[in-house]
């Protein structure tokens, strides 16, 4: 044969190669493309999610009634669909096409969760069954002690608790902040040692009543028999994130949260040809998350993007709400400088007066509305702490990296002032902050 | 006269071999990274104006001054913004971010309050913007693609990006 029929073969051969090459190749960029496309289009509609959710319960003034709530976090998965949809080049009007993608949402709030799935539901119009996303019923993070007396405890982000069930032959149910003994006193005028400012009422109550119900817990329902877990003491303090009551809450949490997740993404998976979702398994950074803060996850699930099927999830959490105080972002004003909120650990020569700490949520510009007698409504806008964030605690350039603030507040080379006016606010934040558990 | 014939048989397919398929390659390959620079810059910008809660005819020049830069291409730049409808009169009741009635501008409004005034088109928290970027002119890829495929007429964008968000902030 002679070289150019061979060179002929060899291309008629190594054309269709070259070419399914090349369409594989371009396919696997698509895929890369579109994979990250839609991680960032996941982390943004999260961002909008949260950044609503936190509007809204700023701005709301009943954000604590459970019924606002839901309207609350409908509005948050709005906001979600419509950035999602808007990423997948979906029109905004039929932005709720992405639910098919979306086998669920979990809203991680203080002291349980909501889950936003879908539900079988029967249509009378069509006369068949059909799934229609929807926002479930409140879980809560709780845990049944003991079957036969009905004990059971719900738990919260913090060290608060709700325990009910039959102690000494009567049904009770009392609900408070679980407190290290040892550490405070009957009258609740100091903690670890440190003078809780005695014009503060609501700090003074605080420690006083979680000293009440502490006791009450160890020694007339004695749970400390029931799970070592309860046994709260100093070197058990609920506080503390790393003892054994905190992590048992976390395992609580975690497999509550878990067990109705995976009930709902299979139950959704198996009735539903399309797509076959699964839930992922989340990382412990994410977990992290989840037990520290309110927070939100979701996943998005089964969109084509080529070689395969995109599946991805997303965890977020907000940090600016009215649900929870986190003893993480309570930010100090000095009396001889109001203007400006620093954090605790800033070495920044501010303390001059006398601090005053407040929650983070307390320093974000809220939206008053007020309607006069002729039905006019005006909106205005205010503080409830006029004051900006210090410089230097934004970009945490003079913070003390090497603690946290759980160890700068608890060491002993920290001025008492500080630890009195951290202290002071924690107990007055925790104590004003309206819990679900307790309505 | 079959050798001269399979001769250039074989030449023709090498020359599509070696230089067209490449070509075609290398010009789809400029367009890809200008498709991710460009949605990687769209993304940023969308991020600079939800952070602050407006767009100044200053940040809309540098942007479409970088963009002008990226594979020897030009662009054009859209904009769409959907604003909470919070006027008193219409239903503002219970109204919550996320789950509000909004209403529309676009380019040519964000453009006219960019070329008036104090040079500022100013966003309120809760409002949503969407910056969309695509090429006009025809690129290489495109060329090679009409010859070996023979597309005529309007030519379809080959490179665009777009990005979208919340305002976060109030650009006051």
């Amino acid at each position: 044969m002679k070289l150019q029929n061979l060179t002929v073969i060899f291309i008629i051969i190594i054309l269709p190669v070259v070419l399914l090459v090349s369409f594989y190749i371009s396919t696997g960029l698509r895929t890369i493309k579109y994979q990250s496309l839609y991680d960032s289009g996941l982390l943004t509609a999260m961002q909008d999610a949260i950044y609503a959710f936190e509007q809204n319960t700023t701005n709301d003034s009943y954000s604590n009634n459970a019924e606002t709530k839901r309207n609350i976090l409908k509005a948050s998965i709005n906001a979600f669909e419509k950035q999602l949809a808007n990423t997948c080049n979906i029109p905004s009007y039929r932005s709720q096409e992405i639910e098919e993608y979306i086998p669920a949402i979990v809203f991680g709030m203080y002291d349980g969760f909501y889950m936003y799935a879908p539900s079988e539901l029967y249509n009378q119009a069509t006369g068949k069954n059909e799934y229609k996303h929807g926002l479930k019923n409140y879980v809560y993070y709780s845990e049944e002690i003991d079957e036969d007396k009905g004990i059971v405890i719900k738990y919260s982000l913090d060290n608060y608790v709700s325990v009910s069930g039959e102690f000494n032959g009567t049904y009770q149910s009392r609900e408070g902040y679980l407190i290290d003994l040892s550490k405070t006193n009957s009258n609740g005028t100091s903690y670890a040692g440190v003078p809780i400012d005695s014009s503060d009422t609501a700090a003074i109550n605080y420690y006083k009543e979680a000293y009440s119900f502490t006791n009450w817990f160890l020694n007339t329902a004695q749970m400390g028999s029931k799970n070592p877990a309860f046994k709260i003491n100093s070197s058990n303090d609920p506080e503390d994130e790393n003892s054994l009551f905190t992590q048992h809450k976390r395992e609580v949490m975690r497999n509550k949260i878990e067990n109705v997740l995976n009930s709902s993404i299979s139950a959704y998976s198996e009735r539903t040809w399309k797509n076959n979702y699964k839930m992922p398994r989340l990382s412990e950074n994410d977990w992290q998350k989840i037990y520290s803060n309110i927070s939100m996850i979701a996943f998005f699930q089964g969109k084509n993007i080529g070689f395969t099927k995109y599946n991805g999830y997303c965890v977020l959490n907000s940090t600016n709400n009215n649900e929870y105080v986190n003893p993480n972002l309570i930010y100090f004003i000095d009396s001889q400088n109001p203007k400006v909120y620093h954090d605790i650990r800033c070495p920044y020569p501010y303390k001059i007066g006398n601090l005053t700490g407040y929650k983070v949520g307390s320093f974000s510009r809220k939206k008053v509305e007020t309607t006069d007698a002729a039905g006019t409504t005006t909106t205005s806008y205010e503080y409830e702490h006029d004051a900006l964030a210090c410089y230097n605690c934004v970009n945490g350039s003079h913070l003390n990296a090497t603690q946290t603030v759980y160890e700068y507040v608890r060491s002993s080379t920290t001025d008492i002032n500080d630890k009195k006016a951290y202290f002071t606010a924690l107990g007055r934040e925790r104590y004003n902050t309206i819990k679900l558990l307790n309505q | 006269m079959g050798d001269s014939l399979i001769t250039i048989v074989a030449i023709f397919l090498a020359a599509t071999l070696m230089f067209v398929f490449p070509l075609v390659a290398i010009s789809e390959m400029n367009d890809n990274e200008a498709q991710s620079m460009l949605q990687a810059y769209t993304t940023e910008y969308v991020d600079s104006i939800r952070s602050a809660g407006k767009i100044t005819k200053e940040m809309d020049d540098a942007f479409v001054q970088r963009i002008a830069t990226i594979g020897g291409n030009s662009y054009e730049r859209e904009y769409e913004v959907q604003i909470p409808d919070t006027n008193p009169g219409k239903k503002s009741e219970n109204q919550q971010i996320g789950d509000t009635t909004y209403y529309g501008e676009y380019t040519s409004q964000v453009e006219g309050q960019l070329k008036s005034g104090n040079g500022v088109y100013t966003l309120i928290p809760g409002a949503k913007v969407t910056v969309t970027v695509r090429n006009t002119n025809t690129t290489i890829s495109q060329m090679l693609k009409s010859v070996l495929y023979g597309i005529t007429g309007n030519q379809a964008y080959v490179i665009s990006a777009q990005a979208s968000g919340m305002v976060t902030a109030i650009g006051y």
